[in-house]
């Protein structure tokens, strides 16, 4: 018995560590299911402009195929959750099973229960993670391919798609508005304006990096978003940044700018204001610009930062993805979401035409 | 007791000494931005002679309100007061509201250009008075609430005037008949 005693320590230590990795792991999963479950906001839709838009989509877009496609990832899925809940189920029961054989001092079948439950689920993530992806891109390509450009067809603006491409890394380097170690886009759209400006728009993900005491190195999410470019006619000289309040993402910021304070307690409550000239900043929020930015964000509760650069105006959306399927359980064109992603656009567009016309009227 | 009593004082002093400086930080900061709108109206105000010299031949019915700008404009010159920059500047946008009553004065293109720069300024007028009336208002809040209205009455710190432009097109009628 002695000669195995070494194996069984090493076995008890390896199972107290699963466990709490298995637990950490389920904890995690269940709390970003609860997160996301709360970013969700429910909006109050009442824009006759988006209900037209809308009645359009249902009338132009062919749901039959898509909702086939649904059906079969919600089949699939249900199918992988139920496969999870039974492989969690096991590993519990048998780590409950070889507590017991432990104080029991049956140690051979505990070690081997043990080493089970270890590789069980790990054989189970490679099988899973597999099959899950496969099902869920087949619906997701062809809701990009389906309901994308027919919603953004919608729009007056000339808004041309093109899934598999994102926005060049330089151009969201432009902004100055964060460093990060990992950079991802994809979902470009190439607009142009009524006003002939020229605008691009695209999800970026963004990370940084960071390393364990083992010099082990981990990624975290900095930003995942709509990130917009939009290329105004007039050069300005000046720059301007308004960001999200306490915004801990936000590392680097023009040396040359200094923080403005402005004359709305309640847009100050939203979003602090940096620029290299007050009257400039001044004559750019005016009274009806700042009013748009507080209504965006309280109607939708997107957090967002807005950047005037020389002749570049950026703008980036932590709204997460706007170009993915709705849950697979709501509607295929869930309105809310729907009317989400409008409000994003619309705003854009919006705010681009009220910055542009004051540009003009600026002297710098 | 005695110190501290003494403590007291030097605490007391302190105490006031922090007082004024955030007060007079303030007061600076209204200073500099009275400076700011000074610089904007006097640009706007240096427009003067060339708008009257422009619209004097087609405005005959508003010599009165001509004559008077002239007169403003010297008297904001000699004196820098407030008042009177406020009351030029609100001239200046009811000229310029009225002249939309004068098609032939309005198809001028020398009066389009002189239009088309004092809209600018003014634009940036707006901008350097939001500067000074949030200024103002900090500097109004801070020295009328306690403890800072005590050292405020002391060393005689006073409210400082906002800077008030008419919205000349919206809060009057403009009725002018041109026989």
């Amino acid at each position: 018995m002695e000669e195995f005693q070494g194996i069984i320590i090493i076995s008890k230590v390896f199972y107290l560590l699963f466990i709490s990795l298995f637990l950490l792991v389920l904890c995690i999963r269940l709390f970003k299911i609860k997160k996301n479950l709360k970013s969700k906001k429910n909006l109050k839709i009442d824009d006759k402009r988006f209900e037209e838009m809308y009645n359009n989509m249902l009338e132009n877009i062919n749901m039959e195929e898509l909702e086939e496609l649904r059906n079969k990832a919600i089949r699939k899925n249900e199918k992988n959750k139920n496969i999870f809940k039974i492989v969690c189920f096991s590993v519990i029961i048998l780590a409950l099973i070889s507590f017991v054989l432990m104080l029991e001092q049956k140690f051979m079948v505990a070690i081997i229960l043990i080493y089970i439950i270890m590789i069980g689920p790990i054989i189970f993530a490679i099988f899973f993670g597999k099959k899950k992806k496969s099902d869920i891109t087949i619906y997701q390509d062809k809701y990009k391919e389906k309901v994308i450009p027919e919603f953004l067809k919608q729009f007056e603006e000339k808004i041309k798609y093109y899934p598999a491409e994102g926005m060049p890394m330089d151009i969201y380097n432009g902004a100055e508005i964060e460093n990060y170690d990992r950079y991802r886009s994809e979902d470009m759209m190439d607009i142009i304006l009524k006003n002939d400006c020229k605008a691009k728009m695209a999800e970026v993900y963004t990370e940084y990096k960071t390393r364990d005491s083992e010099g082990k190195i981990h990624f975290h999410p900095l930003f995942s978003g709509i990130f917009a470019l939009i290329e105004t006619p007039k050069k300005f000289k000046e720059e301007l940044y308004v960001k999200q309040d306490k915004e801990l993402t936000i590392r680097s910021i023009t040396p040359k700018c200094e923080k403005i304070q402005l004359d709305s307690p309640e847009f100050e409550q939203y979003f602090d204001i940096y620029g290299t000239n007050k009257i400039v900043t001044m004559q750019l929020l005016t009274a009806d610009v700042m009013q748009m930015f507080i209504d965006f964000r309280k109607d939708t509760g997107i957090r967002f930062d807005f950047v005037i650069k020389k002749n570049r105006i950026f703008l980036r959306f932590f709204c997460g993805s706007i170009f993915e399927h709705p849950y697979l359980k709501e509607s295929l064109l869930d309105k809310n979401l729907m009317y989400r992603n409008y409000k994003i656009l619309d705003f854009t567009f919006d705010l681009t035409y009220k910055i542009t016309k004051l540009i003009e009227e600026t002297d710098y | 007791m005695e110190i501290v009593i003494f403590i007291l004082v030097i605490l007391i002093i302190g105490v006031i000494a922090i007082q004024y400086n955030s007060i007079m930080k303030l007061k600076q900061r209204v200073k500099q931005s009275r400076s700011g709108i000074d610089v904007y109206l006097q640009q706007r105000f240096n427009l003067i002679p060339n708008l009257v010299e422009t619209v004097k031949g087609y405005m005959n019915y508003e010599k009165e309100t001509l004559k008077n700008l002239t007169e403003l404009r010297a008297q904001y010159n000699k004196t820098n007061d407030m008042k009177i920059s406020q009351e030029l500047n609100n001239k200046i946008n009811y000229v310029i509201a009225v002249s939309e009553k004068y098609p032939e004065l309005k198809a001028s293109e020398q009066f389009l250009n002189l239009q088309k720069s004092l809209s600018k300024m003014e634009s940036q007028l707006q901008a350097a008075r939001r500067i000074y009336n949030n200024d103002v208002t900090t500097y109004n809040t801070k020295i009328s609430v306690v403890p800072y209205n005590i050292v405020a009455s002391i060393f005689r710190f006073k409210e400082e005037e906002l800077f008030k432009i008419e919205d000349v097109g919206a809060s009057k009628n403009i009725n002018i008949d041109i026989e």
